[in-house]
């Protein structure tokens, strides 16, 4: 349904993954954050917040045409979780979120545990590691790792010279 | 539904301020130093970019939930794909391709030879060569120090003789900078003084306690092979290759592989 929407928009498969994508995690989110109304059904629900993401991108692309192509029924949105600002936001965490699930699993569970605030010495206990130095050690360096990855990635540019 | 990034920039970026953006969002800096960060702050935007940058992933690894629900999104969407991958079926091979495989076969023999011969040929020195990065950029904090600030500049200018005189003078002071030491050992090896690059290194390495040990073991790897110590240097890097969380574990077990000695 998504694929078929972005795709005769003007988009290309890859622009239907992300724009899937990025519905499910409004989604997600709404309802964590108990903001989840459904006045219609499911499908009706994320088919229509695709299509406010496709046609935010297709307007900063300039690629706006007036027959713009429904294959479902829509609902009409107008929440912050879809202003244009937030899905600039949404992109960028989506691109290094996605890096660091690159990275290996021990980098992984050390920046998360580091975020948590998990103290470095019971960091160090989980991790394996012999001192509480060398656990902040490891953090700096699957940090850079995880930086050096974004500033290396073309599709990243955007997000480290704007503003 | 979700890719995994990938990278197709083919020139590699480097990060210039890793160690002092650490250092500050660990409140770690002095007075001195917090009013240089500030200051340069307003006006170098390679630093304010890679601060911001810092600031982002914090904010992205706060949302512990939305990484998890993208990495399902991420397993859900590899397990379909191997579903949907077109099947192989097998078929009676055909005169034709038991050549095709036979040939394949000699040149994966020659080949494997030709390899074999290949990897004898690194000699230390261009092994060195490949795997020395002699663009490292300096991470050093200018303390206020007149010092360091010059010694830095002159590192940054590519004049390794000045900025090693400097930090010798520096470590008389104070020998427990080791981002001094490091930095010297890596001008040491800029001008050919190996012997005291290796005593840089090893001073970093038997402290212990800080950030440069991983590399400075990689350097004194290094270091070991310009002087063609190969055993010295196959030592430091298998150690460096069975350490699963060290930094430069890959390129060790390739330096180790050209050399034949895994």
């Amino acid at each position: 349904m998504i694929l078929f929407l972005v795709t005769k928009n003007n988009g290309s498969e890859e622009d239907a993954e992300d724009v899937f994508q990025d519905s499910l995690i409004i989604v997600f989110k709404k309802i964590k954050a108990n903001e989840f109304d459904l006045s219609c059904s499911f499908r009706t629900y994320l088919y229509s917040v695709s299509r406010n993401l496709w046609l935010q991108k297709l307007s900063k692309r300039k690629q706006f045409s007036r027959e713009f192509s429904d294959v479902e029924t829509y609902i009409t949105m107008t929440d912050y979780a879809l202003s244009e600002k937030n899905q600039d936001e949404m992109e960028k965490f989506r691109l290094y979120q996605q890096h660091f699930l690159t990275l290996n699993d021990d980098c992984q569970k050390v920046l998360m545990l580091f975020m948590k605030k998990v103290s470095l010495r019971d960091i160090a206990i989980e991790m394996g590691y012999k001192t509480e130095k060398y656990a902040k050690t490891r953090k700096y360096l699957c940090k850079e790792e995880l930086k050096k990855r974004i500033i290396n990635d073309p599709k990243c540019q955007k997000f480290l010279s704007d503003d | 539904m979700i890719r995994s990034a990938k990278n197709s920039c083919p020139m590699t970026r480097k990060l210039k301020y890793s160690q002092l953006i650490e250092r500050f969002l660990a409140g770690e800096m002095n007075e001195d130093e917090l009013r240089w960060f500030s200051n340069e702050l307003k006006s170098n935007a390679e630093l304010s970019t890679e601060l911001k940058l810092d600031n982002d992933l914090d904010k992205i690894l706060l949302e512990e939930d939305v990484v998890e629900f993208r990495r399902k999104l991420l397993s859900i969407y590899n397990e379909n794909k191997q579903l949907n991958a077109p099947r192989i079926v097998r078929l009676q091979p055909r005169k034709w391709q038991l050549a095709a495989a036979a040939a394949i076969a000699v040149l994966m023999i020659t080949g494997g030879a030709l390899l074999f011969t290949q990897q004898r040929s690194y000699t230390p020195e261009k092994l060195f060569s490949m795997y020395y990065d002699s663009d490292r950029s300096i991470e050093l904090t200018r303390s206020g120090n007149a010092n360091i600030v010059e010694a830095v500049l002159k590192f940054q200018q590519k004049d390794f003789q000045g900025a090693s005189l400097l930090f010798a003078e520096i470590l008389d002071r104070d020998s427990s900078n080791m981002a001094v030491w490091f930095y010297n050992g890596i001008s040491y090896i800029e001008t050919d003084r190996i012997d005291d690059a290796v005593k840089a290194f090893n001073y970093i390495v038997d402290d212990g306690n800080n950030l440069y040990v991983e590399h400075a073991e990689w350097y004194l790897g290094l270091c070991y092979l310009k002087n063609e110590q190969i055993d010295s240097a196959v030592n430091e890097f298998r150690n460096i290759a069975v350490d699963q969380n060290n930094y430069h574990k890959k390129e060790a077990a390739k330096i180790l592989e050209n050399l034949g000695r895994q």
